[in-house]
């Protein structure tokens, strides 16, 4: 396994579309916060930067899943992956006695250490770019932001566990790079048009209004909108939970789907 | 008698279209195993399922012993090296790379190791190229997917088509290459190809599939000894050419011909020439005929052209 997860690790990172991702991902972190900037200003909303753009939501803006790097990369991500099944490299794992279970958990951890690493890079040379141009919250910046920040990284960083295992999972049942690269956006576009919609009947409804409570919580579980994380300045039991739940199981189905279906399946 | 590979009533269908049906295959250690069949007959298959790319619908097969519903069965197949159609090489990654990468997945991590197995396939010079496997010729990829199926001293080496993409000095290359290892190192080889004569120069024992079933298994003498040599000899007096020759010939070894006779088997021309001659008999033709193991695995497929 360890052997597998080195090898499946050394091929991403010698891949030129890593490279890309890599140059996506700075430029993202650079731009982001500057068009953020020139836009406030040019709408003379410079008052409001303060309550309302601030270093922290970029942030936080910078893991969304559903835009910008958090939708390109796990889609260059499941490209990478998947050409170990359209180059037939695969095969040498399999003849070499790896055992199924092994080579599915590799290239997801691969793929999960990649992902997380490059989101994290990338978020907090978001953060370092937006400082220059605002502030980090209204607020003073205080020890327990520091707490809340940190659990909130951990958090993101398990939201993109998740997509890791649904990458990995699109790219072990797909085995082709275009049908690859559709099954991903059909999940990662679906998720956020519904997301955006319920997002939307979220703030219109009265929280008093029957089926509000679906609403919400059908907000939180949706890992491609959710806009629990980084949000406040504290965690309530109820967000950990709600925060936790959607990608432990998601990441849990794909690694159990992923695995009995690669067990049967033929590879060329 | 010790087997590699005993497969018996192999099955597979894809989508309802039986590609095996009921293939049984023994190989012995140290054979040249020449895997022989049509585009289609399912040479392919039994080497996905012997690999554990596909698994069969029904049927069994054990590597080295171990049966392929025991889960040592993996055990068993990091004993052998293949490729299988393509070789599994990384594109985007220099030969140095791709062999390191096949080393690290094995465990082996042993630069020295790969540098050697790349000479041993006649890239030894590529070692320090960063040109990227994908810029390479056929049949420089065919000979790098060669060394990285060698990497784990593999003890038996699945080759699929391992000519194609070959100039002809690479042929000689990979022809002496499997007989080296197979001679000095007592690897066993499964070879399926196309190119019947050029199995013909390496292979110890044929499997001759076709449809799905494998028809015979037959050894390189058992086959030297069935591909018929025949010679037809004419004269201008067919009754006076049998009578000379009957008692060299019997009825199972001489056959009348229009205007003279055919001998089967091999025979020692210039002597019967001489006698013919020394009869005072006119010759008036001489042909002399040897089926190959092309002629043979024709008349076993019922003329199937392509190989």
């Amino acid at each position: 396994m360890r052997n597998l997860y080195i090898a499946d690790l050394k091929r991403i990172l010698k891949d030129k579309l890593f490279m890309v991702t890599c140059i996506l991902a700075g430029v993202f972190a650079i731009i982001n916060p500057l068009l953020n900037k020139v836009l406030f200003e040019a709408l003379d909303m410079g008052d409001l930067l303060g309550g309302m753009m601030n270093a922290k939501s970029m942030l936080f803006t910078a893991f969304l899943p559903g835009d910008n790097l958090g939708l390109i990369m796990p889609i260059l991500i499941a490209i990478i992956v998947c050409k170990d099944f359209s180059q037939g490299t695969v095969r040498n794992k399999i003849i070499s006695g790896k055992s199924r279970t092994a080579i599915f958990l590799s290239h997801l951890l691969a793929a999960a250490t990649v992902m997380c690493t490059l989101m994290l890079l990338h978020a907090l040379l978001t953060l370092g770019v937006s400082l220059f141009f605002f502030p980090y919250q209204e607020a003073a910046f205080t020890f327990a932001d520091l707490g809340y920040l940190m659990a909130s990284l951990a958090f993101e960083l398990l939201v993109y566990v998740a997509i890791a295992a649904i990458v990995t999972l699109i790219a072990t049942l797909a085995k082709n790079m275009g049908i690859c690269i559709l099954l991903y956006l059909a999940v990662a576009l679906g998720f956020s048009i519904v997301g955006a919609i319920f997002q939307v009947a979220g703030a219109f409804l009265d929280p008093a209004a029957k089926g509000y409570g679906a609403v919400e919580l059908l907000n939180a579980l949706n890992i491609y909108t959710s806009t629990l994380i980084g949000a406040g300045t504290t965690y309530t039991a109820k967000q950990v939970l709600y925060i936790l739940i959607a990608p432990l199981a998601l990441t849990t189905g794909s690694i159990l789907l992923g695995i009995s279906r690669f067990a049967r399946k033929n590879l060329k | 008698m010790e087997y590699v590979l005993q497969a018996k009533g192999l099955v597979k269908s894809y989508r309802g279209n039986r590609v095996l049906n009921g293939v049984t295959i023994n190989i012995r250690r140290g054979d040249i195993y020449g895997f022989v069949g049509e585009n289609g007959s399912g040479k392919t298959t039994v080497i996905r399922l012997i690999t554990g790319l596909i698994y069969a619908d029904s049927g069994e097969f054990s590597l080295f012993g171990i049966k392929n519903s025991d889960p040592a069965i993996r055990g068993a197949r990091a004993r052998i090296g293949a490729i299988v159609e393509a070789p599994s090489i990384y594109l985007n990654m220099s030969a140095k790379d791709n062999l390191l990468m096949q080393s690290g997945i094995l465990g082996l991590r042993n630069e020295e190791k790969c540098k050697a197995t790349l000479a041993t396939v006649g890239l030894g010079e590529m070692w320090e190229s960063p040109k990227h496997a994908g810029d390479f010729s056929l049949g420089m990829r065919q000979r790098l997917g060669i060394a990285m199926a060698l990497l784990g001293d593999p003890e038996f080496i699945i080759l699929d088509e391992p000519m194609n993409g070959l100039d002809p000095a690479g042929i000689v290359e990979i022809r002496e290459l499997i007989l080296h290892l197979n001679r000095d190192k007592g690897i066993t080889f499964l070879i399926s190809s196309h190119i019947l004569t050029e199995l013909a120069l390496v292979a110890t024992r044929y499997g001759i599939i076709s449809h799905g079933r494998l028809l015979q298994e037959i050894s390189a003498a058992e086959l030297e000894g069935v591909c018929r040599h025949t010679t037809e000899i004419k004269t201008t007096d067919r009754a006076a050419l049998v009578s000379l020759l009957a008692p060299d010939f019997d009825n199972t070894q001489m056959f009348l011909v229009d205007g003279g006779v055919r001998i089967d088997g091999n025979i020692d021309l210039n002597a019967v020439l001489g006698k013919i001659i020394a009869a005072s008999l006119t010759i008036t033709a001489v042909n002399t005929h040897h089926s190959s193991i092309e002629d043979y695995y024709l008349s076993m497929t019922g003329g199937a052209r392509r190989a």
